[in-house]
């Protein structure tokens, strides 16, 4: 599990950290940091006759972290700070995730600013169309491709909408609704 | 006829010596050669030690990812000419799928040891929860796993004490603009020459213009160590040499001195040197360092023997056999040491010693007639003399406060600031220092494989079990048990569209690890009799106390090892001191703990001016005394019972000493600089006080000389009636 946090933290840096540029793309990531969103997640595993499906919140706040607080169908908690992770109960540093030293270059390139990680980890398609913004991520790094075969992200003003489909087949698809709530004072581990 | 009889046996001796000489004993040179690692009571293999403590790290940087390559190609391509094996540079490609694949093959045998000793119940809830979630995707279809075992395994996988990554086959980092491509090479630890051949070519491999070598381990400290002290040593050999040619032709200005003080030392060496093959099948080249002392007493018998000449040799004789016993009393407690090395000293100082005695005793003396030269008379009131020792205890007690051993690698080893740099840039590649190596010792692999997982099961770290589990048939019956009693329970709860049942997979046989893992061969040690296996492992693993498993950090058993050999020598110190105080009490009566005064205050106000001057004390500083106390009877033996006769022997004999372990002190290895500067001080120390105690007291017979009347003539009388009187 703590692998799939790695790759988790470093979806969520991109929109936290990278750079402030003209696209709506980067605006929008940027505006991930801007409140909490209530989020309605879709997972479809093959082998499995329905989705699972999942709602909660999640806020993210430059410099100090995220949070991802599961509501149904059942309770759970994760938090990550620049150093620390928890999940539920179970915590521990980010720095012992297994493969998380794989990725952790680009996280931390994401975090001081620079975009140009995401381009390491992959391809990168971004498309502008009526005020709403497509970007498809193709992993290429053999140890995130390894795992991921495509990360979609999709905005207007904010980020509204993200994919992850993984080479196993399962696909994770997740709405975001921004809400005018604060949980960064949970956001500690 | 007895000449004849000498001479056999002397031809017979020597012959004997040579032959002993041609096939010398195993030398060792690392100073961690002399404190044998043991688990229990089972050494750690010597060739595995050397394996994990002298890799070399080199590292290739360059902008240019593909130029760093092929240059390092290049320097693999020649190293592997040059004989250097088992270098570490090529690694399979995605490797991670390459784990994945064998691990899947043989999924059963792998399950965490948490899962293991769950419920079954538990297990499949577990499963489910994690299906359910968004953070938790699988690593394997539902169809091949459905309870998620092999995925909790890897993801559970402790990570490799390593920062390094995989690219195109080779292990690459790339920092700050920078491509950083690794490789380690286990260099020949034992034949320093070749190691030095060997890092040499490594430097002389053209690199294109871009391309950095960054070279750091222990065989570079080494090999610039030894660079350095070699040149230091030749220059000082050169200076102390110099000395004493000067220093004999200025006492008995005749060439011929120079050649009888020559064959004196020789014979010493040859004596020494089969003494201690005869009894030390291994030597130790530190032996030879700190049986130096040799040389001096050599020296020193020479001088008295040939100052005195044919005339004289029944009272410098004397003095000699004294002078000999009180070195012998001195030496002969290490020979009870458990410490190789002081038993080697011991040994080897010994039978030097003993040598020369015996030729000294035996040879006839020549006729070397040193020039008469007026000896001056060296009076002190007893108030004074009474004053300097005062001082001297004084000095002593000011810095008994700073006796503490501090054996720390920096004390007793500072790189150069270059190769600090190199260090320092390997440690922020290679991630925090393991420092710690963790050696589990088995009749088997996969008993060892036993005990490192029921250690993993304490704390979490990467061994070989993570990939080879010992315990590969307790998890198939428990894998099995769960799909017997779980499969129904969780299908329904996912609604899965297949079957849930269990299928079998074969075992992990070595063969077949091997072969999907030969780079895991770094992590194996197998001698005749055991096997081990062997990895970095955090600090905070705990050591539980089983004689099998030993956490292993050179720097700290060096150190350790250091301070237990100190504290052993405090004991034997002591025995010398009362061995001493024995012999000359039988030897000068009353006058005894005069005659042990200026040792005493030399060797331990040695330690208090060099504690007082804030240096951390050691093992080879206690080491050192022992020397000091040898040499330093010798002066005040001579000093004592014939002041007059002795002094320009004793004098020249002393300075001789003072100026070769004086130079020695500013050798940067830190360890015969030790040994230099506390002989330097203390054999200053110690012949300052013999002089200043052996000098005539003004206020007994000497007390005439204030009066106007001649003094008691104490020896040759010629001398004495034109010398300069001195009075403090």
């Amino acid at each position: 599990m703590k692998y799939f946090f790695g790759l988790f933290l470093l979806l969520l840096s991109v929109g936290a950290h990278a750079q402030i540029d003209d696209t709506l793309f980067l605006k929008g990531i940027k505006s991930l940091d801007d409140g909490a969103f209530l989020y309605h997640q879709k997972k479809f595993v093959s082998d499995v006759e329905r989705p699972f499906e999942a709602d909660g919140v999640f806020q993210l706040v430059r410099d100090k972290g995220v949070i991802l607080k599961q509501k149904n169908p059942e309770p759970w908690v994760f938090v990550s700070t620049p150093t620390r992770y928890c999940f539920d109960d179970k915590a521990g540093d980010l720095a012992d995730l297994p493969y998380f030293s794989y990725i952790k270059k680009a996280v931390d390139d994401l975090l001081s600013g620079q975009d140009e990680a995401l381009y390491q980890i992959g391809d990168v398609a971004y498309m502008e169309k009526d005020g709403l913004w497509f970007v498809d991520i193709t992993p290429t790094q053999k140890r995130v491709a390894q795992f991921v075969r495509k990360i979609t992200l999709r905005g207007k003003e904010k980020i509204s909408f993200w994919k992850i489909e993984y080479t196993d087949g399962t696909r994770i698809e997740m709405d975001f609704v921004p809400i005018k709530q604060d949980f960064s004072n949970e956001i500690d581990c | 006829m007895k000449s004849i009889v000498k001479r056999w046996v002397a031809g017979m001796a020597f012959l004997g010596a040579v032959a002993l000489m041609l096939c010398p004993p195993t030398f060792q040179a690392s100073l961690t050669d002399l404190f044998p690692v043991k688990v229990g009571d089972t050494p750690l293999p010597a060739d595995g030690l050397a394996k994990y403590t002298g890799m070399l790290n080199i590292v290739l940087q360059s902008p240019d990812f593909d130029a760093a390559r092929k240059d390092a190609d290049r320097l693999y391509q020649k190293m592997t000419a040059a004989g250097i094996q088992d270098i570490t540079y090529r690694v399979p490609e995605n490797m991670t799928a390459q784990m994945i694949d064998f691990l899947k093959k043989h999924k059963n045998s792998y399950v965490t040891d948490k899962t293991r000793l769950s419920s079954t119940e538990a297990v499949r809830q577990r499963a489910v929860q994690k299906v359910k979630t968004s953070l938790a995707p699988t690593v394997l279809p539902l169809r091949e796993d459905p309870f998620l075992l092999m995925s909790d395994y890897v993801q559970n996988m402790p990570r490799p004490m390593s920062l390094w990554n995989e690219k195109e086959g080779v292990l690459h980092q790339f920092s700050d603009g920078e491509n950083y491509i690794l490789m380690v090479a286990p260099l020949e630890k034992k034949d320093v020459y070749l190691m030095m051949q060997q890092i040499d070519l490594i430097k002389q491999t053209p690199l294109s213009a871009a391309t950095k070598l960054h070279l750091s381990g222990a065989p570079v400290h080494t090999e610039q160590m030894f660079q350095k002290c070699r040149q230091e040593i030749a220059v000082i050999s050169v200076l102390s040499l110099l000395g004493l040619l000067i220093l004999t032709y200025r006492l008995f200005r005749t060439r011929r001195a120079l050649l009888l003080g020559a064959m004196n030392l020789g014979i010493g060496f040859l004596c020494g040197c089969v003494a201690l093959f005869l009894f030390c099948p291994v030597v130790h080249i530190l032996t030879f360092a700190f049986g130096s002392s040799l040389i001096g007493l050599c020296i020193d018998y020479s001088f008295h023997r040939f100052y005195a000449g044919p005339e004289g040799s029944r009272a410098v004789l004397k003095n000699m056999t004294s002078s000999f016993l009180t070195t012998v009393c001195c030496f002969v407690p290490l020979l009870f040491s458990s410490f190789s090395l002081l038993f080697q000293v011991a040994v080897f100082t010994l039978g030097g010693l003993t040598g020369t005695f015996l030729w000294v005793l035996v040879a006839p003396v020549p006729k070397v007639n040193p020039p008469a030269v007026r000896c001056p008379r060296f009076v002190l009131s007893r108030r004074s003399k009474v004053a300097f020792v005062a001082l001297g205890v004084l000095i002593v007690l000011m810095g008994v406060g700073g006796w503490h051993l501090n054996h720390n690698p920096s004390v007793l080893y500072q790189p150069s600031p270059a190769l600090q740099r190199e260090e320092a840039l390997f440690a922020k590649l290679n991630g925090p220092a393991a420092g710690r190596l963790l050696w589990v010792r088995g009749d088997t692999l996969w008993e060892a494989l036993a005990k490192e997982e029921s250690l993993r099961q304490k704390h979490d770290f990467f061994g070989l079990s993570v990939l080879l589990p010992a315990n590969q048939e307790q998890n198939r019956q428990f894998v099995q048990r769960l799909y017997k009693e779980q499969s129904a329970a969780l299908q329904s709860a996912l609604g899965l569209t297949f079957q849930v049942a269990y299928k079998e997979t074969p075992a992990v046989d070595e063969k077949a690890f091997w072969d999907a893992f030969l780079m895991m061969s770094a992590f194996v040690v197998r001698t005749p009799r055991d096997v081990w296996t062997v990895t970095p492992v955090p600090a905070d693993v705990p050591d539980l106390g089983d004689k099998d498993v030993l956490f292993f950090e050179p720097a700290k058993h060096l150190s350790a090892a250091l301070d237990r050999q100190a504290t052993d020598s405090y004991g034997l110190l002591a025995v010398s001191f009362l061995l001493l105080a024995g012999l000359l009490g039988v030897l000068y009566r009353g006058k005894a703990p005069l005659y042990l005064l200026p040792s005493v205050i030399g060797s331990l106000g040695t330690l208090s001016i060099l504690a007082l001057c804030g240096e951390s004390l050691t093992f080879f500083h206690w080491l050192g005394l022992f020397v000091v106390v040898g040499m330093s009877m010798d002066y005040t033996v001579f000093l004592f019972n014939s002041p007059r006769e002795s002094f320009r022997p004793v004098l020249f004999s002393f300075l001789t000493s003072f100026i070769g372990f004086g130079l020695l002190s500013f050798i940067h290895f830190p360890m015969i600089a030790i040994m230099g500067k506390t002989l330097a001080l203390g054999l200053g120390l110690s012949f300052l006080f013999s002089f200043i105690l052996s000098s005539e007291s003004i206020d007994t017979p000497a007390a005439n000389v204030r009066r106007g009347r001649a003094p008691r003539k104490s020896g040759t009388s010629s001398t004495s009636k034109k010398s300069a009187v001195f009075f403090v």
